[in-house]
């Protein structure tokens, strides 16, 4: 599911998740504002709670 | 900090207040305490944070997926670091100074002025009654 993301989503999230780091320290790793990293994460963790979601909800 | 507006601070910044921006983690925390739909929005994503986690954690997504972003960490965190290129290209301009310095030396000891030269910065002439 998580590998489905486009990967800069995919990165910024597991900088987030497993790194712990926070959008500013996201956005300086991957060369991009702090802004656009939060738009990555927002976008990449809307994808996942809807996925699960519907996941959940076919079972 | 309304419902929705926790919606988006939760998107935007995970689900650890801790983590958040001060005025929105005050504002977050305010609402949760009174609001027993918003403490379950924030205690489902955290639920969801640790799935995603645990997604993460296992295999095969964590072996190379996690090289790379430590990668990233690493090149992130190291800076500027002198490459072997630099150092080869240190080592040369060291060597070419070395090498014209000693051709400057032989140059200058085989020419006749060279000992007058000595003399006269050690003292044993004295020229024209100068020193």
């Amino acid at each position: 599911m998580i590998r489905a993301l486009p990967e800069k989503q995919r990165v910024a999230l597991l900088l987030a998740v497993q790194g712990e780091r926070s959008n500013a320290e996201i956005g300086s790793i991957l060369g991009i504002s702090e802004g656009a990293a939060e738009q990555l994460l927002v976008r990449a963790r809307r994808t996942l709670r809807e996925k699960i979601k519907e996941k959940e909800g076919a079972q | 900090m309304t419902r929705d507006e926790l919606n988006d601070a939760l998107l935007r910044f995970g689900g650890k207040l801790e983590r958040w921006p001060q005025p929105e983690r005050d504002a977050a925390r305010l609402l949760v305490k009174g609001d027993a739909v918003a403490a379950k929005m924030l205690s489902d994503f955290v639920a969801f944070e640790q799935t995603i986690a645990e997604a993460v954690h296992s295999e095969p997504f964590g072996a190379t997926e996690i090289g790379t972003v430590l990668a990233r960490l690493d090149t992130a965190e190291a800076g500027w670091r002198p490459s072997t290129r630099f150092w080869i290209a240190s080592a040369g301009i060291s060597a070419l100074s070395f090498a014209a310095g000693f051709a400057a030396i032989l140059m200058v000891s085989s020419q006749d002025v060279a000992p007058s030269l000595m003399d006269l910065a050690s003292g044993k002439v004295n020229l024209g009654g100068l020193l």
